[in-house]
């Protein structure tokens, strides 16, 4: 018996980089099956990731106490409980966890291994973190949505239109976060203290996304500076859309600031790599 | 066209040095001591499609960053190398999908999920079609005898199920070239041999071109019939692997077996006595005289058993580096060592 290698008998394309392309498109249904598969393995540590992120309930039960008096800026009772709620579920949609991975693969020489296959590393973790949405989708999403439909106060615009323009936010959002994060990771090809620059940037996302305080209710000079970063669009711009509380022109302007922010991320990245990567093979990490 | 070539090949790394201790860390914050290391000093071979070649040489010999830089993770610093015609480091798909590189240390296999579904991740990584896909996987799980084991979850496996899986992830997308650096590190003495059993029959099946590392003499002269020898980044030995045995350890080892014990001074007119045990003995004899010795001692002495072997591969390789030793390397960079001869055979002539 004879093991025949195959001549790779590839379909012509014009170009490497489109070549690439489609066997990177054509990999993506099985790398998402895959890593279904492997976050089902994780499922507990998932629950007890998201039972541990509390924070909005805290804010909530202040926020609460704090409203009992009145309306607090253009937000009342019903509005915060909708605010925070809904909060928790788009933190789940996203919130990207690979910087450790990563930084650990760049210190210890673990992206060898996946640098020796034809497709891109990031595709991996990125495969990885939309795998992971669904799961976190069914488990978060039924409470919160049986929560706000027993409470009589919260306003959600839930019209299609709204739910699918969300939806779309929801993922530019978990990308920029993931292209973001990527470029943190990266920086690990120079220092050690990559995952404490991402702590910063955690830091800063936590409170300029809305995550922590609606942004409507921060002093207008910090609003005005947010405007200025990608931090808004990461949460607060589809949640406040998920609340009905944007007039369209900012919706067009969300979408429009993400898919720029999204692109500057992307050549950050490209930029980032190129340089990590020169490096990495002079030094064999 | 060969399937590796490889010219002058230099490795340096500039790493930081740094003492021990808070004084040492504080001294390293504020001025970093740089310290050059010579992985690979001018290195040169040609491998041919289908050859099986060993790669020895004592830890930090260059050995890794060689196959590093032959799979393209490493850029060479001088020299060049090739692969199937590729330049490594630009790892261009149609080059990744021909090769494989398997670091006994490392794991590619998901820890959390059965080996199955890494192989088809890389069936989908690799745009292996479906019918080549089962017709390799199939050869494999009979190869490797992994029947049973894909289902397994990977952290469920035995170091050496585990080992198996990975070799067989490694070799799905079917590679013309593999680099393996120790691949049967950490593994009992049947797993090992089986592990060699395999890639003897995968060379022979696919005629894959195959450089392997190892730090079991076994491995090598089971599987290698050409070996390279380096050490200290420079390329000792370049050749056949008995024709070294023959160069290094002029002599071979006779064991004979007597009908009564015997007294040493019967024994010391045959050769040098390595060891005497009431009627059995091992005698060192010089190579050229081993049939004349063996007659002799059939004649002279009422022997029951007799045996002829060759010193063992290790016994060779230790030779090799105990001449090599004393060069530093900016001696043995002095050493003539043009493509085709290499540094022993410039030592034999002199």
């Amino acid at each position: 018996m004879k093991i025949a290698i195959p001549t790779p008998s590839q379909p012509f394309y014009p170009s490497e980089g489109l070549a690439a392309l489609s066997a990177t498109l054509r990999a993506y249904p099985t790398l998402l099956r895959i890593y279904w598969a492997r976050t089902l393995e994780y499922r507990v540590q998932i629950v007890i990731w998201i039972l541990s992120g509390a924070v909005p309930l805290v804010m909530l039960a202040v926020w609460l106490s704090l409203a009992q008096e009145g309306p607090i800026g253009s937000f009342d009772v019903g509005t915060f409980v909708g605010y925070y709620l809904a909060a928790i579920f788009l933190r789940r949609m996203t919130g990207v966890w690979i910087i450790w991975d990563l930084e650990r693969d760049i210190r210890t020489g673990g992206l060898g291994a996946r640098l020796l296959r034809p497709l891109h590393p990031l595709h991996y973790d990125l495969a990885r973190t939309v795998a992971s949405r669904p799961f976190q989708a069914l488990l978060v999403g039924p409470p919160i949505a049986l929560v706000l439909y027993l409470y009589p106060g919260p306003q959600l615009d839930l019209s299609l239109i709204n739910l699918i323009r969300v939806m779309g936010a929801t993922f530019m959002a978990m990308l920029l976060e993931f292209f973001f994060q990527y470029a943190i990771g990266l920086t690990a090809f120079w220092t050690s203290q990559a995952v404490a620059i991402h702590e910063v940037w955690f830091f800063i996302k936590s409170l300029g996304s809305g995550y922590v305080i609606p942004l409507a209710l921060m002093p207008e000079g910090i609003q005005r500076l947010l405007e200025w970063t990608p931090f808004p669009l990461l949460l607060s711009f589809p949640l406040e859309m998920m609340l009905g509380r944007l007039p369209s022109e900012q919706i067009v302007r969300g979408f429009v600031g993400q898919g720029l922010w999204l692109l500057l991320a992307i050549t950050l990245i490209t930029f980032l790599w190129r340089l990590g990567i020169r490096r990495y093979e002079a030094f064999g990490a | 066209m060969p399937a590796i070539e490889v010219l002058h090949l230099r490795k340096h790394y500039r790493v930081h040095e740094k003492a021990p201790g808070l004084t040492g860390s504080l001294q390293a914050f504020f001025r970093r001591r740089y310290r050059v290391i010579h992985a690979v000093e001018d290195i040169s071979f040609t491998i041919e499609a289908g050859e099986v070649v060993g790669f020895l040489g004592p830890n930090g010999a260059g050995k890794t960053t060689t196959l590093k830089i032959l799979a393209g993770l490493l850029h060479p610093t001088a020299g060049e190398a090739r692969v199937l015609g590729f330049i490594p480091q630009r790892r261009e798909r149609a080059f990744l999908r021909q090769i494989t590189l398997v670091m006994g240390q490392k794991q590619q296999l998901l820890w959390d999920l059965p080996a199955m579904e890494t192989f088809l991740l890389n069936q989908a990584v690799y745009g292996i079609p479906e019918v080549e896909f089962r017709r390799t996987l199939n050869e494999l799980v009979e190869l490797l005898d992994l029947e049973g084991l894909l289902t397994k979850q990977v952290r469920k496996l035995s170091l050496g199920e585990r080992m198996k899986c990975e070799l067989a992830a490694a070799l799905l997308h079917s590679p013309r070239v593999l680099f393996l650096d120790e691949p049967t590190i950490g593994l009992d003495v049947t797993m090992q041999a089986r592990i060699r059993d395999f890639i003897r029959e995968y060379n022979r099946r696919a005629g894959a071109t195959v450089l392997l590392t190892s730090h079991y003499m076994a491995d090598v002269a089971a599987l290698c019939r050409r070996v390279l020898v380096i050490h200290r980044g420079h390329l000792l030995y370049d050749g056949d692997l008995e024709a070294l045995a023959e160069r290094v350890t002029p002599y071979r080892i006779v064991r004979v077996t007597m009908a009564q014990p015997i007294p040493m001074s019967a024994l010391t007119p045959f050769g040098e006595v390595l060891s005497l045990n009431s009627h059995r003995a091992e005698l060192r004899v010089p190579r050229a005289r081993t049939a004349e010795v063996a007659a002799a001692l059939l004649n002279a002495l009422p022997v029951t058993d007799l045996a002829v072997e060759e010193p063992s591969v290790e016994e060779v390789i230790r030779r090799v580096f105990a001449e090599a030793t004393p060069l530093e390397p900016e001696l043995a960079a002095q050493w003539p060592t043009p493509l085709g001869e290499t540094g022993l055979e410039a030592r034999a002539r002199e």
